[in-house]
């Protein structure tokens, strides 16, 4: 008798999967459609790393070589040279070897300007590795596309549309909205 | 140093090839496959429909050079419609693998990627077929052949409507019997020979699994043919015209659909060639056209195996014929369809089974064979034998 | 036509037969067994029985000789030659019984040579020849109940 209700046990699993599959074709596909529509990126995420400049178009690095001290692979290579018109530094070169680079943002939180930041650009597959090493010109240039972006110092950045750059609101930043909902609840019961 | 490239310059997307996936056009991805149908039943016309009439009409099968003619053509016709029937199963068993594990499958190729297995046969056809240094190249390069021969020969014997059928044999069940087990041996044997061990192994299990399913599959077979008493196809399926045979059969419909689906190789049922296990089993050093052909049989018994299941346990061709003569042509056209429309549902519940369940282990598929499907399979044989008694006596 | 058949497939099942017993190659053996079988089916075909045919072919051709390649492979075993006055003496004996037999059908009177159907053979099997039907079924079911001893597992 226990054999029936063994294979009865077995039949009725084996319906039970079936009609598991046959909801399965109803849904939608969980899978994104990635070269067609781009996924969005958290934005404290390490993607890319990029320069960012201020509204004026100056250079935010001061050259104090905070970032080429930190970085563990030493991909970063910085050659200033003293300010002719004031006191500090000015950027002669600043090269970054993505090749190399390993994505630990350590330059990003050692950065006392949050010069040097985490962008979510990330297609970068290219066929030749030398396209990899990336000068300041082409830092900048990230940082000029980047809509929003992240540095330890001064949390979530964006650009406005109309080129200012502002600090993002407090829901973006990272842990802002369990600040807020704390804000809310103690709010309530006061 | 040379400058990276800004993301601007280099938007790289995939190829497609007329068909632009970002705005899909449901309408014409159903006429797409739509059109794959009808190009099988008109293709199944052909070859055992208009073909052979034509030649029977005539008289022409009667003459040596009538007959040569007849069997080259319809070697031709037969190797298109299984090229055909790969090509579609292929793509419907990737569309409908991806539906169910919530991804879109091929898309890229043709509406909804309808044309993905004529790249994808147009690749393998370009890539080198190679074979490795310590292969038995003569054993190697014959396996790939006896493996299609006998998916290639079990069409032959398949009636697809009154009197539309390649050749009538009197013994047919007998002889799919015969002719399926030559696919054992071109998987044996293309395991054995390419001294690879996941090829070894591949061939253990394809063997083991192979001949052990044989012998319900086989018994199931007997059992309708003793119900029917009559070994022919077309007497089995007339003789269905009061009560299809799953009814008064079913435990050796069962047996039949559980040992089918082991023939196939497919899960829950794919040891020989289990990916995470032994890479590709017994075609693992296969590639291009022999891999290709080794890949066209086995979808080729996708499409035969529930043909035949349909022909034995569903009344093969019945369905409603609107008052038309069953000979004429009108009404082989109509009961070609129903035919293909029942396979083409059991091929679904095939594919349905293969997308739920897991792989079974060795030794519970041994146990499966010898212990589960033989003693049912002989009582189904036992309860056909005493219908067909009873049946006599009333 | 049905002699030029017959030279082709006569000609097929000797050199198949020949490569069988004269290839080093174990597997090519095997292999060539099965197809000097197959080609036996077709002379079968010739003689106008098809079930006779399609019995020879899922027996002889298909069952029996994938059997053979998975003992092969199971035991990996090489082919081993007897030495060669034992191998001439068994082809000797073997043409002398093939040559008896073949002077014996020769001189007897011929007789009109009417294939069976399966409805007339399976008939045959269970009436005239019965007997040796149930002897043949329980000498293949003691060989079963053997091949299930010799293959239990001992219990330490």
């Amino acid at each position: 008798m226990s054999l029936f209700a063994e294979v009865w046990e077995a039949v009725k699993a084996v319906a039970t999967g079936l009609e598991t599959v046959h909801k399965r074709v109803r849904q939608p596909p969980a899978t994104e459609f990635y070269p067609y529509k781009k996924p969005e990126i958290p934005p404290v995420s390490v993607q890319f790393l990029a320069l960012i400049q201020n509204e004026d178009g100056s250079d935010r690095c001061v050259a104090c070589l905070q970032c080429e001290r930190v970085c563990p692979s030493q991909v970063i290579t910085i050659e200033r040279k003293r300010n002719p018109e004031g006191k500090g530094f000015v950027l002669e070169r600043f090269d970054l070897d993505f090749v190399n680079c390993m994505y630990c943002a350590n330059c990003v939180e050692a950065c006392p300007v949050s010069a040097i930041v985490t962008v979510g650009a990330f297609e970068h597959a290219v066929y030749d590795v030398n396209l990899l090493k990336a000068d300041k010109a082409y830092l900048d240039h990230l940082g000029r596309e980047a809509k929003i972006w992240y540095s330890p110092k001064f949390g979530v950045e964006m650009r406005t549309p109309e080129g200012k750059i502002v600090k993002a609101p407090p829901e973006m930043q990272p842990g802002g909205l369990a600040e807020l909902l704390k804000e809310a609840e103690g709010g309530e019961g006061a | 140093m040379s400058r990276m490239p800004l993301s601007t310059e280099r938007r790289v997307y995939p190829r497609r090839v007329g068909y632009d996936p970002t705005r899909p056009r449901p309408g014409l991805e159903r006429t797409a496959y739509a059109l794959f149908f009808t190009a099988l039943w008109v293709m199944v016309v052909l070859a055992y429909g208009v073909v052979p009439s034509v030649f029977r009409h005539y008289g022409w099968m009667k003459t040596p050079l009538g007959f040569a003619a007849f069997a080259a053509i319809e070697a031709v016709l037969a190797f298109l419609l299984a090229s055909l029937v790969a090509l579609i199963l292929i793509v419907v068993l990737r569309k409908y693998l991806g539906k169910v594990q919530e991804r879109v499958g091929p898309m890229h190729y043709g509406p909804a990627g309808a044309f993905q297995t004529v790249f994808d046969a147009l690749k393998l056809l370009a890539k080198e077929d190679f074979a490795p240094k310590r292969a038995d190249w003569l054993i190697f390069r014959l396996a790939p052949a006896i493996v299609f021969v006998s998916a290639f020969l079990l069409m032959v014997a398949i009636p697809v409507a009154p009197g539309w059928l390649i050749a009538d044999l009197d013994v047919g069940l007998l002889y799919i019997v015969a002719v399926s087990t030559l696919g054992a041996y071109g998987v044996v044997l293309g395991g054995l020979s390419q001294g690879n061990k996941w090829g070894l192994l591949g061939a253990f299990r394809a063997g083991a699994q192979l001949v052990s399913y044989e012998v319900p599959l086989a018994i199931a077979l007997l059992s309708v043919g003793v119900f029917a008493g009559s070994l022919r196809f077309t007497e089995i399926v007339e003789q269905q015209y009061g009560l299809w045979n799953v009814v008064p059969l079913f435990l050796s419909f069962v047996v039949y659909l559980v040992a089918s689906i082991a023939e196939l190789k497919s899960t829950p049922f794919d040891l020989p060639e289990a990916e995470s296990e032994i890479i590709a089993g017994y075609n693992t050093e296969y590639s291009g056209m022999s891999f290709a052909f080794f890949f066209l049989a086995e979808f080729v018994e996708l499409f035969l195996l529930p043909g035949f299941m349909v022909l034995l346990f569903f009344g093969g061709w019945h369905g409603p014929l609107f008052g038309l003569d069953p000979q004429s042509f009108a009404a082989g056209l109509l009961q070609s369809l129903y035919f293909l429309v029942k396979v083409a549902v059991w091929i679904w519940i095939f594919l349905w089974i293969r997308a739920t369940l897991p792989r079974f282990r060795d030794d519970q598929l041994m146990d499966l064979a010898w212990k589960g499907l033989l003693p049912l399979s002989l009582a189904g044989l036992m309860v056909a034998a005493l219908l067909r008694i009873f049946l006599e006596v009333v | 036509m049905s002699v030029l058949g017959f030279a082709v497939l006569a000609g097929l099942v000797l050199a198949g037969a020949l490569v069988a017993v004269l290839s080093e190659n174990i597997v090519h053996a095997a292999v060539a067994l099965a197809f000097t079988f197959f080609f036996v089916a077709g002379l079968y075909v010739l003689l106008g029985s098809p079930l006779l045919a399609v019995i020879q072919f899922a027996v002889n051709a298909a069952a029996i000789p994938i059997l053979t390649l998975f003992i092969i492979m199971t035991t990996q075993s090489r082919r081993v030659r007897p030495a060669a006055g034992v191998f001439y003496l068994v082809a000797g004996v073997l043409a002398v019984v093939f040559l008896a037999g073949l002077w014996a059908y020769l001189g007897a009177p011929q007789e009109a040579f009417q294939p069976l159907g399966p409805e007339g053979l399976g008939v045959r099997l269970l009436t005239v020849t019965l007997l040796p039907f149930e002897v043949a079924s329980v000498l293949l079911l003691l060989a079963m109940v053997g091949a299930v001893v010799l293959a239990r597992r001992r219990e330490a």
